[in-house]
């Protein structure tokens, strides 16, 4: 992998305008790649690893990327793939942690991190809180449906801009994202229900 | 239109990705039945809520990163190429030096065995076994004369040889030759 990895780096000299062309394109996408990777992943050190993976193999394959197409797409696909492959390999693998450190989930979203918008403290609380329930549903989800969910609702994409990124057609896109929600409706009921969800 | 049927069409009815005819059927069933249509409303909140997610800002500069992990990678990559091919021919020629030896192409084994099955072709009214016995017993019983033979023969020019030597300068093992 890694020996493809270094011939076609070295093979493929870049050239600078490749390069620039490259590191433009990232630029404009490079908040939403990170923001897909981190809403899969559910934490930034692996969202980091992902976005980072995934861009030096859309790098790697830019001689094969065709101008005009969507750039973002390309990536977004990339990225899944990678998330999808590396999932497989943890569930294989039995999950160590220390006992010393808090768990995950609970360092996760970092308050300097999150740009404050409103002026009340109640709404910042109340809006980090549900920011943080969300995720955790959203990490309860199967990969696929997370992924779909995440694209339709989170970046905006049409059913059929997701059949293109995740490869499948578009009544799986539709049979995911139906089912993600549905999921999500249990597990966030309470909110969706309660004040807390009203005030929202 | 059944209240599963809509609610199986509801989150692709959000998105707006149905035909007009299937949007106009539901819309009519949401009008007219509150279980389905509260169904509707959830999902539509859960659609808001994930709009509405801020986004995490990245710990270190993505772009700087990647380029200097990728120089990085075009530094150092080809030696670790080069040695990993090296070590692979190494343990190549490794295998096939043990190999040569652990499995020579001249095998004994097989020769007596291709022996035998001609023996077998010519003398089919005995078993190659039958056959190899009685021949080593005859070939063992014959060495055994012969070799009882020969050490007679030896023990006899000894004695000979002895005898034939004075007696007084015969060494007998044992007794000190000063005290002879």
């Amino acid at each position: 992998m890694l020996q493809s990895e270094t011939l076609s780096l070295v093979r493929t000299a870049p050239t600078p305008d490749v390069l620039e062309e490259f590191e433009k394109q990232v630029k404009t996408y490079e908040k939403a790649f990170y923001h897909f990777a981190y809403r899969l992943t559910g934490n930034h050190d692996d969202a980091e690893d992902l976005t980072q993976e995934a861009l030096l193999k859309a790098y790697r394959a830019f001689h094969r990327f065709k101008a005009g197409t969507a750039f973002d797409r390309w990536v977004y696909q990339i990225i899944y793939r990678l998330f999808i492959d590396q999932y497989r390999k943890k569930r294989r693998r039995p999950f160590v942690a220390s006992l010393d450190e808090a768990p995950p989930h609970l360092d996760q979203e970092k308050p300097k991190d999150v740009p404050d918008h409103s002026k009340l403290p109640e709404d910042y609380a109340l809006r980090y809180e549900l920011g943080e329930t969300i995720q955790k549903a959203l990490l309860r989800l199967p990969e696929e449906f997370r992924a779909a969910v995440v694209l339709c609702d989170v970046q905006g994409f049409s059913y059929e801009e997701i059949s293109n990124i995740l490869q499948c057609s578009l009544g799986t896109v539709r049979s995911r994202i139906h089912r993600g929600r549905r999921q999500l409706r249990e597990y966030l009921h309470p909110y969706l229900n309660g004040e807390r969800g009203k005030k929202q | 239109m059944n209240c599963h049927r809509v609610q199986s069409l509801l989150s692709a009815y959000l998105d707006q990705e149905l035909s007009p005819e299937e949007r106009r059927l539901i819309r009519s069933h949401l009008f007219n039945c509150a279980v389905c249509a509260q169904c509707f409303e959830e999902l539509s909140r859960i659609k808001k809520y994930l709009g509405s997610l801020e986004p995490p800002q990245p710990q270190i500069n993505l772009v700087d990163n990647f380029l200097s992990f990728k120089l990085h990678v075009v530094e150092t990559n080809p030696w670790v190429w080069a040695k990993r091919l090296a070590l692979t021919a190494a343990c190549v020629f490794l295998f096939l030096l043990t190999s040569v030896y652990l499995f020579p192409v001249n095998d004994p084994h097989r020769k007596i065995a291709g022996h035998e099955v001609e023996y077998r072709q010519f003398h089919e009214q005995f078993t190659p076994y039958q056959l190899v016995s009685e021949q080593s017993s005859n070939v063992n019983l014959f060495l055994q004369e012969e070799e009882a033979e020969e050490k007679s023969n030896q023990n006899k020019k000894k004695d000979h040889f002895y005898l034939s030597l004075p007696q007084h300068k015969t060494l007998i093992p044992g007794i000190p030759v000063s005290s002879r």
